[in-house]
């Protein structure tokens, strides 16, 4: 049992080393984050300027804290803004997702459901095996 | 002596020359308090804010670096506190690696 687990979570850690990009902080090799260098800041954020995520930017658990801190100075002296709105492409964006839930919610319903009866199918047989084990 | 680096943005609504008359009382300031500042300010100009602060659109923008004793700058911030012509202002204690690398004072 041990041994296949071990082999799975090396299996998943390898493709993760795989998929990891260093931080633009290690490859340009900056040791010391400035809050009032805003180009450098803007490429940890999204176009929403939110700070992305720790595994999105590629920083180690560091990094993400030294950009969040700097980001949160350079707001403070309105060097960047806390939110953005890109209304435009947010309202379409919006109401195709709308169009497209209803549409998603409506259609594969019918899908889901023999779905949800299987799953319910495979709990029923497991504690029926667990019940006569016990039995 | 600790290096320290200060920013401090200045009401957008003075005219310039209004304005850059703050680096002149800030040195003194920095100066009264036992400090001294470090290089020539870095004078941004006029520059418009992320966000309206107290309805105001842009600000000027002044960066200095100093070296000062720890708590001896505690009445100016104050005073920056109290001036209507200084919209915000942050004094940061730079890490010692980065202070040396400013020319500042690393550790005494």
């Amino acid at each position: 049992m041990t041994s296949k687990k071990n082999r799975a979570r090396v299996a998943k850690t390898d493709k993760r080393k795989i998929r990891k990009k260093p931080s633009a902080l290690t490859i340009e090799s900056i040791e010391y984050v400035d809050y009032k260098d805003i180009s450098l800041l803007q490429r940890f954020m999204s176009d929403r300027s939110k700070i992305r995520g720790r595994e999105v930017n590629g920083n180690t658990v560091q990094q993400q804290r030294d950009i969040s801190n700097a980001v949160k100075n350079a707001r403070e002296m309105a060097l960047l803004p806390y939110a953005k709105r890109v209304a435009s492409v947010r309202a379409g964006r919006g109401e195709r997702r709308n169009e497209e839930q209803t549409a998603e919610n409506t259609a594969p319903e019918v899908d889901a459901v023999p779905a949800i009866d299987d799953l319910n199918i495979e709990g029923v047989t497991v504690e029926t095996a667990a019940e006569a084990t016990e039995a | 002596m600790r290096g320290y680096e200060l920013m401090v943005i200045v009401s957008g609504d003075l005219e310039e020359q209004a304005a850059k008359g703050w680096i002149k009382t800030i040195t003194e300031q920095v100066a009264s308090a036992g400090g001294a500042i470090v290089g020539t300010p870095d004078w941004w100009g006029k520059r418009r804010f992320a966000y309206p602060i107290n309805k105001k659109e842009e600000g000027y923008y002044v960066v200095f670096n100093l070296n000062a004793p720890g708590g001896a700058l505690d009445d100016m911030e104050r005073a920056f506190r109290i001036a209507d012509d200084i919209v915000r202002h942050k004094l940061l204690r730079l890490p010692d690696a980065e202070a040396a690398k400013r020319g500042l004072v690393a550790k005494v």
